[in-house]
């Protein structure tokens, strides 16, 4: 196997470095780095379970290597509310009942999270097709789909 | 992916060509990485990253668009004035062949080299008479998209990078169409359709019929445009001319359709796409 490289990134805002042989992926990287919210699902890009948001746009670091990731900003769900301070999205999920076994919801955040960013003020329709990229095999999408909605209600009323 | 010796970083497009054609082959090219990280070919043990390189610009001018092949498929969903492009037929391709995360990274460059029929917008490229943009050591290139697709292994060779894609601008009476069969939204095609063409006195002119989803790149059917073309936009000559498709068409099997269920959804969907575009 290789060397490992530096790979220098920020890292959920602050500057930050991962450890990676030219071979591994984001995903693997990432979860060296202990940050554990990115998931082992597919491995193939097909479930989203290892979404990250990468200068802005969420995208399966499964199919990164960690180069692609040098020098750029990557966003974790380390980085949104914590568990005495919700964000609006997980505490939206919460109240709507949209998390089962929880394997899928760090992406779904990740992307709604993306969503918002782009367009506070999403359709069903919008939702639907940010979330799109991450396979849920326990909500059948409606209640994460509502949770989203609600979320953007909530935080559009607080401007 | 533990056989991968060397990632470069090149700070150049012709940088990034010297190292590609350096490489022989055992260097690959890396815009999105959707398909090559997931099912990276066993002889490969270099990477050359294209995506710092500001070919990722959706650029419109008179003569019409120019996609870099860095741009990805979102930005293409995303373009305001694209959107408006031949009846949509660039974004929907783009939009209705992946889902979201793999849109934020598969790349117009990716979709032309790749063999895999899931990428919609190559057939609507392939309908737009678009020219694709290569660069190589011997300098920039461009070729009609229907030459790049037909001998497109001897086009793609170690040191030749696509760098974008032009689109011509057409005029407002241009009709195009986009018709898609598949399991789900957003899944591979199990027949994928785009038509082209212009009224010229309630007849058909410049006729482009182009099926995806068949094999590893989409096709122009040559005897149905040749079929239509000068006559006039009716339903009895585009019944006529949809019996050419069967035999036109060589599609593989997979998991979602039988080769027989997608040579006769093909004859279905070029019907439907031509049909719609003389409404």
């Amino acid at each position: 196997m290789s060397e490992k490289n530096f790979i220098p990134v920020t890292l959920n805002g602050a500057p930050d470095t991962l450890h990676a042989a030219p071979g591994e992926t984001l995903l693997e990287a990432l979860r060296a780095h202990h940050v554990h919210s990115v998931k082992h699902g597919c491995e193939t890009g097909e479930c989203g379970a290892c979404a990250v948001i990468v200068d802005g746009v969420t995208r399966a670091s499964c199919i990164m290597l960690a180069e692609q990731a040098r020098d750029r900003a990557l966003t974790t769900l380390e980085s949104i509310g914590s568990p005495d301070a919700l964000h609006p999205l997980q505490q939206a999920f919460v109240e709507t009942g949209a998390v089962q076994c929880g394997y899928c919801t760090p992406a779904m955040i990740l992307a709604a999270h993306e969503l918002l960013a782009k367009n506070p003020t999403p359709t069903q329709s919008d939702v639907q097709d940010a979330l799109s990229g991450t396979l849920c095999r326990c909500t059948g999408y409606v209640k994460p789909v509502n949770a989203v909605l609600k979320a953007a209600e909530k935080m559009a009323g607080k401007n | 992916m533990r056989r991968i010796e060397q990632f470069h970083h090149p700070r150049s497009l012709e940088e990034a060509v010297a190292l590609l054609a350096q490489g022989a082959g055992r260097a690959a090219v890396l815009a999105g990485g959707t398909e090559i990280v997931a099912r990276c070919p066993e002889n490969v043990t270099a990477f050359v990253d294209i995506s710092r390189l500001g070919l990722d610009v959706i650029d419109a001018d008179s003569d019409g668009y120019r996609l870099g092949a860095c741009a990805t498929l979102q930005q293409i969903v995303d373009h305001g004035r694209l959107r408006n492009y031949l009846e949509g037929i660039i974004w929907k391709t783009a939009f209705e062949s992946a889902t979201r995360f793999i849109r934020n990274a598969a790349t117009v460059g990716g979709n032309l080299v790749s063999s895999n029929p899931q990428w919609d917008l190559v057939a609507g490229l392939l309908a737009a008479d678009a020219a694709v943009v290569m660069q190589s050591p011997d300098g920039e290139r461009r070729i009609a998209i229907d030459e790049f697709l037909s001998r497109r292994e001897e086009h793609v060779t170690p040191g030749h990078v696509v760098t974008g894609v032009e689109l011509p601008r057409y005029t407002q009476q241009t009709r195009a169409v986009f018709e898609k069969l598949a399991r789900c939204a957003h899944d591979a095609p199990v027949v994928a359709v785009v038509a082209r063409w212009t009224p010229r006195e309630g007849r058909f002119e410049d006729v482009r019929v182009v099926v995806g989803g068949m094999g590893d790149r989409p096709q122009r059917l040559r005897l149905v445009e040749a079929d239509l073309e000068g006559r006039a936009a009716s339903r009895d000559e585009i019944e006529r001319a949809t019996a050419l498709v069967a035999d036109q068409v060589h599609p593989v099997a997979d998991v979602r359709a039988s080769a027989e269920y997608r040579a006769e959804m093909a004859a279905v969907l070029v019907r439907r796409a031509l049909l719609a575009a003389i409404q």
